[in-house]
This record gives structure tokens, C-alpha cells and sequence, in this order.
């Protein structure tokens, strides 16, 4: 399988501040990449240093080496809080239409995440979405197009159990259709549901990469132990 | 009315305007009793009115249509020494501690504010007994909100609730803002705590695997009304209304099936 992204040895080093890395891992074309740690590991600052936006200045520095096989075009991102994401100000439609794609090429991407959102619908304003369907928006908006890298950041955190899996189905979906996946989530289950390799991220270090399987039935490293505990159970008795 | 009982609510509607002048019924026709020293949860997704439900019981806001009684006694009617009372008995713990602190204020200061009657030395050793209560350090009390983290922050806003000696707690996604481990590091304390709250509880929350962990009847809502009630086995095994079953599936399979 080809490799679509090549991190060797990234470190991130802020004057002040946290320093990530070093930290070497790859994601391969059309598989699903799980990145999981707890807030502050560093994980949005992975995805931002992936998508070449973070700005180097005032001491911050970058080394190692991000190889992308693909161009930065193809790559796209779904944030963590959809309503934050979309400018209230503007319909849906408006902000869907500004990727610059044709009608047909929106509707169908609208109609791959099940948004049922035409004509009228598209002049309603974000607020009037639920958080459910902003997210399948910003998916839509992510497909539009037609990138080979989805990279989500969090994408569930902000919804409830039930919306939870309808947009874990349509990441699946996603990574049938044969687009990358980097999905960052301090969610074990929803990583270990869709990944098919998972690196652990803890205070700034990649403590751990493997497959699922082999990670839960043996994790290696103490506090990817401490994850699996915490992952809450059904007690039923 | 049987006095064996927190709460009763008898046919509560909450109404919020809405478009064009209509209504929208976040709590739609409830009929409900809940009894002391048993854990309820309530479980339903975002938009349920589980959230206006909790208000409607800790009194915050009144139902536009029905009653509620506590302990008997109409809400409605409450004089300002019922609802004092009240407050003695039930306290709330909210979904957003980054909210729900006042920031202006240090720590010493919200939890000074739940030590009513108590001054001096008292007041001091009441205020070390439950920071230690919740495994928060000492050296917490100069700090003001945005000094502490959201797992910190929620302990504050749980001793808070805890100072007031509750016997009953209600409970809004405590956990909802906060990550996994710190989660399970507020739902470790919650369960420890589950004795000294002789009342009884309400967890509300949208995570089943969260209220199996707390409660011993599930309330399923949804749309404002309520689709089944239950022990925690029945609900999780043999629930009768097809949304339950939904909901009850809808979280990710763990142990992982490989």
C-alpha cells in the first residue's frame, strides 16, 4: 500500500511552552489512522502541523520531516465544534458554494452524508441546524472535494450517543469509498470501532502504535492502560 | 400523595416560544413520581429536554402548565423559606464548570458561599473536610476558576453541592465537558459518594454505559415526553419502546469486538 503521509521525527518546540514530539508515524492510502490521548497530548496540534497552517514565528520551531504524497488541496479537515466552524452570518448554502463546486458535484456529497438539504433548506442559517447535522454538513463540505485525506479532529465530542454512530457509520463509509482517515478522538472505542492502526499520544510523545487488537489485548505503555480503564462499562448488576 | 416521595409531577409542560409566534414544549405532558434513596437517570439524546427537565425539578424555572410537588408541597406555592429549605435538601451540579464558577471569585469564596451557619475555625475545617472529600489540594482555595482544570473545576462545583449537606442530587452531564480519564475519575468520586446522598439521585446524561454505572431506575425521554421507565436490567435488556433499544445500541461496542 502506498503511503500517503510520512512523519520522521517531528518536533514541534514552543519557547514557552509544551514541546511535542519527537514523534515518527505514516498513514497509508485508504486506510483508517487513529490518533488517541487525552486534551492537551497534542493531538490538534499533530493535525495542524499535517495540514502545514501552523505559523513558525517568535521561537516556535518545526523539526523533522512531514512527507505528503498528496498536495495540500487534497487533504481536508472536520473540526471539533461544527457551529464554531461555520460563519453565522451566512446561509449554508453560501458557505458550501464558496468551495467553488459545481451544484451537482454539492448535492451529491450532501446526499453521501444523508443531509436531506435542498433549495429551501440551504438558505437556513447554522444556527438553525442541529449539531448533528452541522457535523454531516462539515463532512459534506470536507467530501466536496473530494481530498484523499480526511483528517477529523474530535468529530463526535460535541454530540450525543445517537448521532455519535450515525457519523461513526458515515466514516465508515468514507474509508469504503477509499479516502485516508486521520481520526483523532480521545475516544478509545470510537478509535478502536474504526481504525485499523492506532498511535497513542501522551504529553506530546507517541508512547505506543499498533493495530487495535493487539493494543486492548496488550497495551505496552501505562497510560494507554490508564485509557482502557477509563472507557466507561455497562455494569449491569 | 404517598410520602415516601421527592418529587411528583403531575401533567408538567415547559414551553418555550418559538417561529412565528408557536410553542415549542421541551417538557411535554409528564406525569412522574420519583422516591427517596433511589438513583435515577435520565437518558435521551441533545434536544430531549432533559436539561429543562433538571431545571424544572431543581425550581429554577416554573412549568408553564401542571405542578410539581416536593415532599408534598406545590412548588408553586413555595414561600421563600420552602425554597431555603429546599436548597438544604437538593442541590444541582451542572454540565459546564466552566460556567457554572463564578470566575471573579477564588475557590475559597464559591465554597464559602455553601457553608451556610458555619463561621470561624468551623467554617475553615468544613471547607478542608470536603476539599479532601473530592481529592482536590488545599493549595487550590487562592486560585480563582480559570487557574484550575475542567476535571478541578468540576470537583469544586460537586464539593460546593456537597457542602449544603444534600441528601438529594441532581446531576447534569457532570461529565459530558471532560475527557475519558478525567471522566472516570468523577464517576469514581460520584459512586463513593452515592451513600451519603440517603435522597437519592438524578444523573442526567445521553451515555447509558455512565447511568448503569450510577443509577438504579432509568428514565428514557424523548421529545419532552417520557418513553419508558424502568430498572436498569429491564431497559438494558428487554427495553419495550423501540428508541430505548436504539439508544441502549448506539454506543460503541466495548469490549471491542475484533
Amino acid at each position: 500500500m502506498n503511503t500517503l503521509i510520512d512523519v520522521k521525527d517531528l518536533v514541534l518546540d514552543y519557547p514557552k511552552g509544551p514541546r511535542f514530539g519527537p514523534m515518527s508515524f505514516s498513514i497509508a492510502e485508504k486506510e483508517a489512522f487513529g490518533l488517541v490521548g487525552e486534551s492537551g497530548a497534542g493531538k490538534s496540534t499533530v493535525a495542524l502541523a499535517l495540514m502545514n497552517v501552523l505559523k513558525f514565528k517568535g521561537g516556535r520551531k518545526l523539526k523533522g520531516k512531514i512527507e505528503r504524497h498528496c498536495s495540500a488541496k487534497e487533504i481536508a479537515y472536520v473540526p471539533q465544534d461544527p457551529a464554531a466552524a461555520l460563519d453565522p452570518l451566512f446561509t449554508v448554502g453560501s458557505q458550501i458554494r464558496e468551495l467553488g463546486c459545481s451544484e451537482v458535484a454539492i448535492l451529491e456529497a450532501l446526499e453521501k452524508v444523508k443531509l436531506p438539504l435542498t433549495g429551501m433548506s440551504l438558505k437556513s442559517y447554522p444556527h438553525e441546524l442541529s449539531g448533528g447535522m452541522l457535523q454531516r454538513l462539515l463532512i459534506a463540505m470536507a467530501l466536496v472535494r473530494r481530498p484523499k485525506l480526511l483528517i477529523a479532529d474530535e468529530p463526535t465530542s460535541s454530540l450525543d450517543v445517537i448521532h455519535q454512530a450515525e457519523i461513526m457509520k458515515l466514516f465508515h463509509a468514507v474509508r469504503a469509498e477509499g479516502i485516508s482517515v486521520l481520526f483523532i478522538t480521545h475516544h478509545l472505542p470510537l478509535a478502536m470501532d474504526l481504525c485499523s492502526r492506532m498511535a497513542v499520544l501522551y504529553e506530546g510523545k507517541i508512547v505506543e502504535t499498533g493495530i487495535p487488537r493487539e493494543i486492548y489485548e496488550a497495551p505496552r505503555h501505562e497510560f494507554t492502560r490508564r485509557l482502557l480503564e477509563a472507557v466507561p462499562v455497562l455494569e449491569v448488576a | 400523595m404517598s410520602s415516601d416521595s421527592v418529587f411528583q409531577l403531575k401533567q408538567v409542560f415547559k414551553a418555550y416560544p418559538s417561529k412565528g409566534g408557536k410553542k415549542f414544549h421541551a417538557v411535554d405532558g409528564v406525569d412522574l413520581e420519583l422516591k427517596w434513596g433511589v438513583a435515577y437517570a435520565l437518558v435521551g439524546e441533545s434536544g430531549s429536554g432533559k436539561t429543562t427537565f433538571g431545571r424544572l425539578l431543581s425550581g429554577m424555572i416554573p412549568p408553564t402548565e401542571g405542578e410539581i410537588f416536593f415532599e408534598g408541597k406545590k412548588m408553586r406555592d413555595w414561600m421563600r423559606r420552602d425554597r431555603r429549605k429546599f436548597c438544604k435538601k437538593v442541590q444541582v451540579i451542572f454540565q459546564n464548570p466552566y460556567l457554572s464558577l463564578d470566575p471573579k471569585w477564588n475557590i475559597r469564596e464559591i465554597l464559602e458561599e455553601g457553608t451556610l451557619g458555619a463561621w470561624g475555625r468551623g467554617r475553615k475545617r468544613k471547607i478542608e473536610v470536603i476539599l479532601e472529600r473530592v481529592c482536590l489540594p488545599k493549595d487550590c482555595l487562592p486560585k480563582k476558576p480559570h487557574a484550575l482544570s475542567g476535571g478541578e473545576r468540576q470537583r469544586v462545583a460537586i464539593a460546593r453541592a456537597l457542602l449544603m449537606e444534600p441528601e438529594f442530587l441532581i446531576l447534569d452531564e457532570p461529565t459530558s465537558q471532560l475527557d475519558v480519564s478525567t471522566q472516570a475519575d468523577i464517576m469514581n468520586l460520584l459512586r463513593d459518594l452515592r451513600p451519603t446522598l440517603t435522597g437519592g439521585l438524578l444523573f442526567i446524561t445521553h451515555d447509558i454505559a455512565l447511568a448503569s454505572q450510577l443509577a438504579e431506575v432509568f428514565i428514557v425521554m424523548r421529545h419532552g415526553k417520557i418513553v419508558e421507565k424502568g430498572l436498569k436490567k429491564e431497559i438494558l435488556f428487554s427495553a419495550q419502546a423501540p428508541y430505548t433499544q436504539q439508544l441502549v445500541s448506539a454506543s460503541p461496542a466495548w469490549p471491542p469486538v475484533f
